[in-house]
């Protein structure tokens, strides 16, 4: 089988129908020369019994009378008989009666079987014994032999004849086999030869040349329909790259050109399809997106939303009383007014969100990727505060407010048309309520505010029951391996709905002024807690604690701080205070203020989450701030993202380059570390070295960490 | 001669291959339709029985779907009763009225009397190198209406036809 293997496809062809002729033929042969063995053998056995009972006929009467000289005559007739070389008649008692035997044969007769006829085959010669009866009784027996030579050269010819048919017709097999072998092998001889040139050449233009029906044919058919393949794409490639290395060169030359004059270029490449473009997308008179690209732009978002699990709201918003301006001061002044509402709008909103224009005095604000139901009503809010100051127009100072309908996804719809339908009822809503207000949207206005209702009476009952908890997480100098400062962190557990994240209940604790008493309570506990540490002898560890955008906009939160530092005999230096870019944001300039005045006091102050809100770095810059918080949103994915690891050297150069301290939060594994090391980070925070834990376990760990040994862990 | 020997008690080996000859001569010889529809057939024997007892062992025996009778008569009354009759050689001097008696009528008459189908008789036992033989006189047989096998006419020495 080996042998076999080796062999080409054309020669195991051959051998298989060499073999498969061969075979069938011998079979067919064989099978021939047993049947005509048998029928011969029967033949000459019938002859001689038909031979034996004539003989028995002939010689009954012999044999009854004892007449072998009679019995003798009938057996005369088979001197002719050349093949019969014996024969003999047996009377009744078996003795041998009369006899014949071929001259020159020396012959010994068997005993005669006198109860059955029966034929015996010898290589030679076959035996015939048939009983004669007369009347019903035996009264002797017929033995003959015969040669059967004639039946051996019988077979013998035919042996000869087989071997004969088995010689030329594998001589013509093979002849009809190697040329039809061809028919299969030179088709893949093709292949073979142009896949091999294929190969060497890199030539995919090249084809193989079959007309055959078959599979053969089918395959060459494929196999050049793949190199059709090949071949185009091995041309677009080419295509692509030539204009690709075009493309580069034109973009180098226009990016030359762009720097010196980008304002033109821009407006002259602006082609008129794009114009088209714009028009459909953009409401003629604001320039606002319009209602098209506003549709665009939900289900964006809401996809994003949905994979991201955030959230998203739509603000419908409604300009009061705008008809009125427009029946009595003309449609110029009307027009006028929406285009400067409109800039306004888009001044007061993040980059991301979008505000569109509807129809009239209509518009809806999409704002992607909040935190929550909250953060949509503060912008709500702030969009009531941007249109305070009064229009002018056309010689007229015109007083405009708005109302506003929110919807949230997936709070109050999963779908763009439901989110727009519920904006626009509570749009109404918030007309009915007066005007200029904000309203959200629930289903019976609202089930929101029922479920606010019911965290409201369980926050209340959490402060009341000490179900409010502070947890602490360590932030670690890692060129120095030690412990410099913690974070305080609120957590709810509440005994039925288990953990309830801070970004869910200060919202609703700020709405409902339970604010002010939990702030007071945080400070108050984690700075005496900070106090027991220094006890313990942990004196140059910080502690910081978040800041709410009440909290910051109520005045008086100095005195509050002040007073907490004092209880617990804590240096001001030591402690932190961290707002969210949101926070400060709510209202800046009493932020500033508020914030520098605590600064004067000796304490620092932290920008949480930094790159994830609306901030602009011209605010950044006027904030007093020591300390850039690195948000976790952008380490999750270092260093495997590109755009998160650009962000945080671009937030970490900002930084450094306003002098400030960093921290970077979040670090879960040993490459984030290594990645934040290389930029110059010292300071870090993370499950990577401790979750946040409760006073308790904080001290523990602050004990494990005071011998210089055990320091090491945090590597 | 031996042909004697067997005449007091035990029969000869002649007279047992005899008795033997005469039970067989009965399948290669035809009689005629008995009119009378005698039942069995009956072999009779005229004189001195030579064959002792022999022939009793055959009485019974099934001849022509017939049973064998066999009867020994001293006398030609009888006779024409007779469908083969063996005529011994102590009759001699009976075979002239026997066979005159029996003339054209379908009985086989056999003998070992010598000249016995010179003289009419149908089948004579002979003797030739010791061993039996018969002659048969064809015309005898045709005039009885007698039909002789051509088997049994092979095996005849002599046999005797339009003389």
């Amino acid at each position: 089988m080996k042998l076999f293997d080796t062999l080409s496809v054309r020669h195991k062809l051959i051998a298989l129908m060499v073999a498969v002729s061969f075979v069938s033929l011998l079979i067919a042969s064989i099978a021939f020369i047993k049947t005509d063995r048998m029928n011969t053998q029967q033949v000459v056995s019938d002859n001689l019994s038909t031979m034996a009972s004539i003989i028995a006929a002939n010689s009954t009467a012999a044999i009854l009378f004892g007449d072998t000289t009679a019995a003798r005559e009938t057996l005369g007739f088979l001197e002719s008989r050349d093949h019969i070389q014996a024969a003999a008649i047996y009377n009744a008692t078996g003795e041998v009666f009369a006899t014949h035997t071929k001259a020159g044969l020396d012959m010994v007769f068997p005993e005669p079987d006198l109860s059955q006829e029966n034929v015996l085959f010898w290589n030679n010669h076959i035996e015939l014994n048939l009983p004669i009866a007369y009347q019903g009784e035996t009264i002797g027996a017929v033995y003959l032999r015969s040669d059967i030579h004639a039946i051996n050269q019988r077979l013998a010819m035919f042996l000869r004849i087989v071997a004969v048919v088995l010689v030329s017709s594998l001589l013509l097999t093979i002849g009809l086999s190697t040329r039809m072998s061809r028919i299969i092998t030179d088709p893949l001889l093709r292949l073979s030869v142009i896949a091999r040139q294929i190969t060497t050449e890199k030539n995919y233009s090249l084809r193989v040349i079959g007309r055959e029906k078959d599979e053969l044919g089918d395959l060459i058919a494929n196999f050049n329909a793949m190199l059709d393949e090949i071949q185009a794409r091995d041309n677009a490639l080419e295509d692509h790259k030539h204009m690709l290395e075009e493309r580069v060169l034109q973009r180098t030359r226009e990016l030359k050109v762009a720097n010196l004059e980008l304002e033109s270029a821009k407006e002259k490449a602006e082609s008129v399809a794009q114009r088209m473009k714009y028009h459909a997308h953009h409401d003629a008179l604001t320039g606002l997106p319009n209602r098209t690209l506003l549709h665009d732009r939900i289900s964006t978002e809401l996809a994003h939303a949905r994979r991201q699990q955030t959230n998203l709201a739509l603000l419908f918003l409604d300009l009061d009383r705008f008809k009125l301006i427009n029946d009595s001061l003309g449609h110029a002044t009307g027009d006028q007014l929406l285009r400067v509402i409109s800039r306004r709008l888009s001044s007061c909103i993040r980059d991301e969100d979008t505000v569109a224009r509807l129809g009239g005095d209509e518009f809806m604000v999409l704002l992607p990727r909040i935190s929550g139901s909250a953060d949509a009503g503060r912008i709500g809010r702030k969009i009531l505060d941007c249109l305070v100051d009064p229009v002018s127009c056309n010689g007229h100072e015109l007083h405009i407010t708005t109302s506003i309908g929110i919807s949230v996804y997936p709070y109050d719809g999963r779908d763009a048309e439901t989110l727009l339908k519920n904006a626009d009822i509570s749009m109404y809503r918030a007309k009915e309520l007066g005007r200029n207000k904000v309203v959200y949207y629930t289903p019976e206005m609202n089930a929101g505010s029922r479920k606010q209702l019911a965290m409201e009476t369980n926050l209340r009952k959490a402060v009341e029951n000490n179900e409010l908890q502070l947890h602490y997480q360590p932030k670690v100098d890692i060129n120095r391996n030690r412990i410099v400062g913690v974070e305080a962190l609120l957590r709810w557990e509440h005994p039925g709905m288990g953990y309830i994240s801070p970004l869910e209940f200060i919202p609703i604790a700020e709405d409902c002024g339970l604010i002010a008493p939990i702030g007071e309570w945080v400070m108050h506990t984690a700075f005496s807690e900070l106090g027991k540490w220094r006890t313990a002898g942990y004196d140059n560890i910080t502690m910081a604690v978040n800041l709410s955008s009440s909290q910051l906009a109520k005045p008086g939160l100095e005195n509050i701080v002040e007073a907490a530092l004092a209880a617990a005999g804590i240096d001001p230096g030591m402690a932190e205070l961290e707002i969210t870019e949101n926070v400060a944001m709510q209202n800046i300039d009493s932020a500033i203020a508020t914030l520098t005045r605590l600064k004067q006091m000796g304490i620092r102050i932290a920008m949480d989450d930094f790159g994830t809100g609306y901030s602009s770095l011209g605010y950044l810059r006027r904030l007093p701030i020591d300390i850039v918080k690195i948000d976790q949103s952008f380490v999750h994915g270092i260093p495997d993202s590109k755009e998160d690891a650009l962000i945080a050297q671009a937030i970490i150069a900002m930084a450094m380059s306003l002098n400030l301290s960093l921290v970077v939060e979040g670090i879960e594994n040993a490459r984030q570390l290594r990645f934040f090391r290389q930029q110059g980070c010292d300071i870090v925070q993370g499950y990577l070295f401790s979750e946040p834990v409760n006073a308790g376990e904080m001290l523990k760990i602050l004990d494990s960490h005071s011998t210089p040994g055990a320091i090491n862990l945090f590597n | 001669m031996p042909a004697s020997s067997g005449m007091a008690g035990q029969p000869s080996t002649e007279y047992r291959i005899k008795a033997a000859f005469l039970y067989n001569f009965t399948s290669f010889v035809t009689w005629p339709d008995d009119p009378a529809g005698a039942s069995g057939f009956t072999l009779c024997v005229l004189g001195d029985d030579p064959f002792g007892n022999l022939l009793d062992k055959l009485a019974g025996k099934s001849v022509n779907g017939t049973q064998l009778v066999i009867r020994r008569l001293g006398s030609l009354a009888l006779l024409d009763q007779c469908k083969l009759v063996f005529i011994s050689e102590t009759s001699d001097d009976q075979i002239g009225g026997a066979l005159a008696l029996l003339h054209e009528l379908p009985v086989l008459t056999v003998s070992d009397t010598r000249g016995f189908t010179e003289r009419g008789g149908i089948i004579e036992f002979r003797i030739i190198a010791n061993k039996v033989r018969f002659d048969i006189n064809l015309n005898a047989a045709e005039s009885a209406g007698l039909g002789i096998s051509s088997k049994l006419l092979s095996l005849a020495t002599r046999f005797r036809q339009n003389d």
